[in-house]
């Protein structure tokens, strides 16, 4: 009993004090962002990079599937703002544009960078792409925030949409006003290829299923007002289209950067670059799990579902 | 003294005077570390809900202060203090005395708290209302604790019955349409207060007739009760050992009262959410959310009783006939840990038959459904309903825990050293909640700052318990208390419940690794190892006062 009072005593701790170390070891690291600090994920190596973005108040550790899956052929970075003293009371959309830039330029991650961001990311990304056009070498928004619908709520639903978010003690979402503001001032996106997801899959709720045609026309109409604009329907995804269909996410960031990659190789040979197919839709019909069906993709999707079935 | 009046006060103060001053104290000190708060936090709406906390607390300490009644060893009971009859004053001084401080003192309570904390921190209560819903509670009881003293069960079934009817009349002013909401108060507060006035005359009756000998004049009731009981089937056939003869004891004693709480409340709950509330899709989710935290709740309450030698008294000392049977210490140990388990297992079992097809099947839950469709979009087929039943056997093990958390200090035997360990665990608890409610409302900063804190801290505290487990289990087993196949077995299940819940920690964070670890640290804590053995060792003491 001594003995084995002894071997415990001495192992027990050992044990805890591992995990302890394993769990700190592992915590996002925290950058220095203009002014605040954010937490950041590094995973993969390769170019371009992609900067995964969550929605409003959402934890980086949302991405964990898609990051992953994406870390197999080129280096990812998921951030969020969770943690950050600010010292304001309201950050608007360049603010968080010009953290994230600084934050990027402090964990030395070079452009060029491929902006992935989901719900009111889809703003944030946007702007950033104004602000910084030649470091955005693509653009995949995942059920985003779209300035069209949010006035049309405005007008037919007063009571919901964005103005149900409490302002008071959280900066992002009293500064959703001027974020929108800016958004209508900024200038168009960089000539680079541009991804709506749109989750059209219906019961998430008697609100969302009514105005789904309006939201999924509204990033339609805006899809085309971009050069290399595709719209997607992802009918198996809700509005977390990360979370419901991380494969579908992971295909079509690997297509963007493929394309990024043709790209770049072109201009390091003085080729002009070759122009991804303009306004495609792509259906999806797939169950959430299942492997989506997926149509004008470019080449190469195969091996990227053997690569996928490895992840 | 120079009145009865006088005197009967004296003795309510008297009796009381350490349960009063814990009360003022402890009001005081949240009052003021509720306004430093406030200066910290100005416009924190979490506070302000926080500042409620210690007046429900309060609440059934001044139920417990103004109880006014005393054990009666030959009935069994504890009813109107007999002792009393005999003094040379009316029947109604006598229930009018403590029923009128008690009144006094909850209103007193109520408004200084309101006026002096609450509305300081920018909380609007009204104050006639509650005062007179507090005020008729008060009244209604003393009534039942007086009338009822003969039926521990009834009483009890009773007393909740009432009050949670009264909770649900309080809030029938909230949810009627403004313009009406004044003339509703004021109907209802009349109807209490005719109520009570009521309440008060049945206690007068009853007392009187106790006073006269006629005892409860329950006696009729009580031998229909009698017979019944009687042509239940009960037991005949011989114990084969005194492990199930202790077991068989305790579970008679305490064993369905978690079970049947459960069962009760929830019939209360579906009743109030059937009447009052609704069924729409958010008053479905925050009904779910609430019907899963009832066993944890009520085993927290049920678990301080059952900590206690026995249940129903409210003495710590093991009865002679118990403390000198020649069995281990550990074999009442494992009556209660066994009772503690087929409670948990009852209860859970009784909540998922009675709430889940009330919930599914007439209720809106399509926020549940979105719920479980964000879980099977995040796991796979094979790991959901691995986390579901991992899930489910967790929640019983923290149930389980809870109901037998404070063994450890109720087999001591010391009551004061009962109540310090209670007290300070149940200030531990308001002080974790509210820190835990400010660190969200700060915008999750504090929250995050803390994340690479949180491992060392639980690290630290499995450190603890290991070296705490590993010493009061070698004294328990050194002294004979426990023998090593007790230890062997326990020691077992202990790793078969931890090996269960680290398989929860895998399933539910296959791929952030700082998560997993945490959650492997926090599983590492969830089943109780070192105050199991210092129980032992604790109840030895008891047996040998």
């Amino acid at each position: 009993m001594g003995k084995l009072c002894l071997v415990g005593a001495i192992f027990l701790p050992g044990l805890a004090f591992v995990l302890a170390w394993h769990a700190t070891a592992d915590l996002p690291q925290r950058v220095s962002a203009d002014g605040y600090s954010v937490r950041l994920r590094v995973e993969g190596q390769g170019s371009p990079t992609v900067v995964l973005e969550i929605g409003l108040g959402g934890p980086l550790e949302e991405w964990a599937v898609v990051q992953r899956g994406i870390a197999g052929f080129t280096r990812v970075v998921a951030y969020d703002r969770l943690g950050s003293k600010h010292g304001k009371p309201k950050l608007t959309g360049s603010e968080v544009a010009r953290g994230l830039h600084a934050a990027l330029a402090n964990a030395g991650l070079e452009p060029p960078y491929i902006l992935v961001g989901q719900s009111f990311a889809g703003v944030y990304n946007r702007i950033f792409a104004s602000l910084y056009p030649t470091e955005v070498a693509g653009l995949v928004l995942l059920d985003p925030a779209q300035e069209e619908f949010i006035d049309w709520m405005a007008v037919h639903h007063p009571e919901e949409g964005l103005s149900r978010f409490p302002r008071d003690r959280w900066p992002e979402a009293a500064g959703i006003e001027a974020t929108l503001d800016e958004l209508k001032a900024a200038g168009p996106l960089p000539n680079v290829p541009v991804l709506v997801v749109t989750g059209t899959r219906v019961g998430q709720g008697s609100l969302r299923d009514e105005v789904l045609p309006t939201w999924s026309a509204c990033h339609a109409n805006w899809v085309q007002k971009q050069p290399q604009g595709r719209h997607v329907r992802a009918e198996a995804s809700g509005h977390a289209v990360h979370i419901d269909q991380p494969e579908l996410v992971i295909e079509l960031v690997h297509e963007v950067a493929t394309s990024a990659a043709r790209k770049s190789k072109s201009t390091a040979r003085g080729v002009r670059p070759a122009r991804v197919p303009d306004q495609g839709f792509i259906h999806t019909d797939a169950s959430p799990r299942g492997a989506p069906r997926l149509q004008f993709l470019p080449a190469g999707v195969e091996t990227l579902h053997l690569r996928l079935r490895q992840v | 003294m120079h009145s009865p009046a006088l005197a009967l006060t004296w003795e309510i103060w008297g009796a009381n005077r350490r349960g009063f001053l814990v009360l003022v104290g402890g009001l005081a000190a949240a009052g003021v570390a509720l306004h430093v708060l406030a200066r910290m936090f100005p416009a924190s709406e979490g506070l302000k809900d926080l500042g409620f906390l210690p007046l429900v607390l309060s609440m059934p300490l001044l139920m417990a202060l103004f109880n006014f009644t005393e054990r009666r060893r030959r009935q069994g009971f504890a009813g109107f203090p007999a002792r009393l009859f005999a003094l040379p004053a009316r029947t109604r001084l006598l229930v009018t005395c403590p029923m009128a401080w008690g009144v006094v003192c909850i209103v007193a309570v109520y408004l200084a708290w309101a006026l002096l904390v609450l509305r300081p921190l920018g909380v609007e209560v009204l104050l006639l209302w509650p005062a007179t819903l507090l005020a008729a509670g008060m009244v209604f009881y003393q009534t039942i604790v007086w009338c009822l003293s003969g039926f521990r069960l009834s009483r009890l079934i009773v007393l909740a019955l009432v009050l949670c009817s009264l909770v649900a009349v309080g809030c029938v002013p909230s949810v009627v349409e403004t313009e009406y909401r004044r003339a509703v108060e004021w109907y209802l507060t009349t109807a209490v207060v005719l109520l009570a006035l009521v309440a008060y005359g049945a206690a007068l009756i009853a007392v009187q007739l106790q006073r006269r000998g006629g005892g409860r004049g329950w006696q009729g009731a009580g031998e229909v009760i009698e017979h019944v009981m009687d042509l239940l089937p009960r037991r005949r056939r011989p114990f084969t050992s005194p492990d199930q003869a202790l077991f068989w004891a305790e579970w008679r004693r305490s064993g369905w009262v978690l079970p049947g709480g459960v069962l009760l409340t929830v019939f209360l709950i579906m009743a109030a959410v059937t009447g009052f509330a609704g069924r729409d899709p958010e008053t479905t989710a925050r009904t779910a959310a609430w019907l899963v935290l009832l066993p944890f709740v009520l085993a927290a309450v049920v678990g301080k009783g059952f900590a206690k030698p026995d249940f129903w008294s409210l003495e710590l000392a093991l009865p002679p006939f118990w403390a000198t049977l020649p069995i281990r210490s550990a074999a009442f140990l494992a009556a209660k840990l066994k009772t503690a388990a087929l409670s948990t297992a009852i209860a859970w079992a009784l909540l998922l038959v009675v709430a889940l097809p009330w919930l599914l099947l007439a209720c809106d839950t399509r926020d549940l459904r979105g719920l479980w469709h964000t879980f099977t979009a995040i796991y796979a087929p094979v790991a959901q309903w691995t986390i579901l039943s991992l899930l489910l056997l967790a929640a019983m093990l923290l149930t389980w825990h809870l109901m037998i958390v404070s063994l450890w200090s109720g087999l001591y035997g010391r009551t004061w050293f009962f109540v310090c360990t209670a007290g300070v665990g149940s200030v531990g608890v308001i002080v974790l909640l509210g820190w835990c409610v400010l660190m969200v409302e700060d915008g999750t900063a504090s929250l995050v700052d803390w994340l690479p804190w949180a491992p060392w801290l639980l690290a630290g505290a499995f450190v603890l318990k290991s070296w705490g487990a590993l010493w009061a289990w070698r004294q328990a087993y050194g002294r004979g208390l426990v023998s090593g196949a007790f230890v062997g077995v326990y020691l077992s299940a202990w790793l078969g419940a931890t090996g269960c819940l680290l398989a929860l920690a895998f399933c539910l964070s296959p791929r952030i690794d700082w998560l997993r670890q945490t959650l492997i640290l926090v599983a590492l804590l969830l089943c109780p190892l070192a105050r199991l053995g210092l129980a032992a060792v604790n109840l030895r003491q008891n047996r040998h006062r």
